[in-house]
């Protein structure tokens, strides 16, 4: 195959496996910290796509902004609002519910999940059909041979490895980090430390639903249209990049999202005629990795008791 | 003199199950009192109620000026209160480091904001508490001392339970309550621990400890005062010599006569 078309697909594998590995580490924080599943973890990706277009879009009907402001009122809609989703979420649904069954939380989250979808239909004029995202990055094209590449694209990976580096900063390296950290491993330790249980399962909320209101606002930016019910599909990519990578850690999950990434650009490459079962693919190895090793390919260590 | 912790009439129920009834305790500053009873006395409840992960029934706890019934851990923590757990409870797979500095967590604020604004502030905390847990580790064993920043599951069965008091201490509590610190270890590694505890007890003289333990000699070398629980009863409050001598306890450790 023609080196220049294989290193666009490569661009474009690494481009979604970060998107999935963003999603797929808020589904592993959150069962860190509480052993909880968030399915609304989906929506609250398209809740941060459409709040960055809908922000976009009402400042640029008020004032023209240059290029990086009208991104940066995106980017605050888009974390605003995955944060204040999370949290919501958080205290009044998977708190609330601590000590039920975990299948109990599932459920509520699959329900708020809906919730916030179809609100999103409705409370957009004409929700039900895609919506072309604005061009808030720069035009332009880099070329090297057969291949080339947007700068919009670029800037997209870059800055979406930067925040999965970030993330992983503030959990190995912050205070906040130390205590999700301590909640996931013994609760009981870390509130007898002096750790406020609530406020940091809050806080782990609002991290893991910024970076899913995030996810949301790469996607629109890379395809340049949204869809209300764009997070039901991410949504479970996501969380089988999480199982996969193994639930409750954080190298795991960001191996699960570039894995899966690479399976379906895999397919892609090896078997065009495949390209439009991608996903169908990607999902059967997922399946069968997830029978070989069913703790994930990175084990969240359980607490040795002696 | 008003007491550091006093306890009285505290009660813990279970359905009907009673584990603590009607106890009163109360431990001065720089005082160590042994807690002694079979199995099942209630303990490892009373450390329970008194680090607040059990709601009591009924009862009052002062500690200080405080009033401390029903109060949260975290609130109860930030008080001066820190305990040990009689199987260790650490996070085996972070480092020795993240594992003590759990300890003073409570006492600064949670904030993101102020570790990423001010950078240098952050460090200077940060490299306040590195020295802080180093001179504590050194203390017990300048081995974990050397090696801070080591997963804390590298390390021996005493050397972790050293680390756990280390947790312990570095928030600089009033009182400490020790959960059998001699659990699952060898008479040796047991001796070397309390050796530990001696001296640092000698260099902490306000620190008060309740320590719960099974091996009457750990109670004897270092405790001023004990307590004996039976069914979550006080039977006896004293000094060690009589202790051994009193029938009650006697009966409960050995069965009735009759």
């Amino acid at each position: 195959m023609d080196p220049g078309l294989l290193a666009q697909y490569l661009f474009n594998g690494l481009m979604l496996g970060t998107i999935y590995a963003i999603v797929a580490v808020g589904f592993s924080l959150f069962f860190g910290v509480l052993d909880v599943i968030k399915f609304s973890h989906g929506d609250v990706v398209a809740v941060g796509a459409f709040s960055a277009f809908g922000a976009a879009g009402l400042t640029a009907a008020l004032v023209a902004l240059p290029g990086p402001l009208a991104l940066a009122v995106g980017l605050v809609a888009a974390l605003g609002a995955g944060a204040v989703s999370g949290v919501v979420i958080g205290r009044v649904l998977v708190l609330p519910l601590k000590n039920a069954p975990a299948v109990n939380v599932l459920l509520a989250t699959l329900m708020a999940g809906t919730v916030l979808r179809e609100a999103i239909r409705l409370a957009v004029p004409n929700g039900g059909n895609p919506k072309p995202f604005p061009a808030l990055l720069p035009d332009g094209v880099l070329a090297a041979g057969s291949f080339s590449v947007g700068i919009d694209s670029v800037i997209i990976l870059v800055g979406g490895l930067a925040v999965v580096l970030a993330t992983h900063l503030v959990i190995t390296r912050t205070r906040l980090g130390l205590a999700i950290r301590a909640v996931a491993q013994d609760d009981e330790v870390a509130q007898l430390a002096g750790v406020n249980f609530t406020k940091t399962v809050l806080g782990t909320f609002a991290l893991g639903s910024m970076l899913a209101g995030l996810a949301g606002l790469m996607l629109g930016l890379y395809y340049r249209e949204i869809n209300f019910n764009m997070g039901i599909l991410l949504g479970i990519i996501g969380f089988a990049c999480a199982v996969v990578g193994g639930l409750g850690s954080l190298i795991g999950p960001i191996l699960g999202g570039f894995l899966f990434a690479g399976i379906q650009t895999l397919a892609t490459v090896v078997l065009p005629f495949t390209s439009a079962y991608k996903d169908v693919v990607a999902f059967a190895v997922i399946i069968a990795l997830i029978g070989l090793f069913p703790t994930g390919l990175i084990a969240e260590k359980s607490s040795e008791r002696v | 003199m008003s007491p550091l912790l006093a306890c009285s009439g505290l009660t813990m129920r279970f359905g009907g199950l009673t584990a603590l009834d009607s106890l009163d305790i109360a431990v001065g500053t720089g005082e160590t009192v042994g807690l002694v009873g079979p199995n099942g006395s209630g303990k490892t409840t009373f450390f329970n109620v008194l680090t607040g992960l059990y709601r009591p029934s009924e009862g009052a706890v002062r500690f200080e000026a405080s009033d401390l019934f029903g109060r949260s851990p975290q609130e109860i923590s930030r008080a001066g209160v820190a305990r040990t757990f009689q199987r260790s409870r650490l996070m085996l797979d972070q480092t020795v480091f993240d594992n003590i500095a759990l300890g003073a967590l409570g006492r600064v604020d949670l904030g993101l904001l102020p570790a990423l604004v001010f950078r240098s502030r952050f460090r200077r905390d940060l490299s306040a508490l590195v020295e802080k847990a180093t001179a504590l580790t050194r203390r017990f064993n300048p081995h974990i001392a050397a090696s801070l920043f080591k997963p804390a599951g590298s390390f021996t069965m005493i050397d972790r339970r050293r680390i756990e008091i280390c947790r312990a201490l570095i928030g600089g509590p009033r009182l400490l309550l020790l959960d059998e610190p001699s659990a699952g270890m060898t008479h040796e590694e047991t001796r070397h621990l309390m050796d530990d505890l001696l001296a640092f007890r000698e260099e902490m003289p306000d620190l008060a400890i309740v320590l719960v333990e099974h091996e009457m000699d750990v109670i004897r070398r270092i405790s001023d005062r004990c307590v004996v629980l039976n069914f979550g009863r006080k039977i006896f409050e004293g000094a060690f010599d009589a202790l051994l001598a009193d029938p009650d306890v006697q009966t409960a450790y050995l069965g009735g006569s009759q």
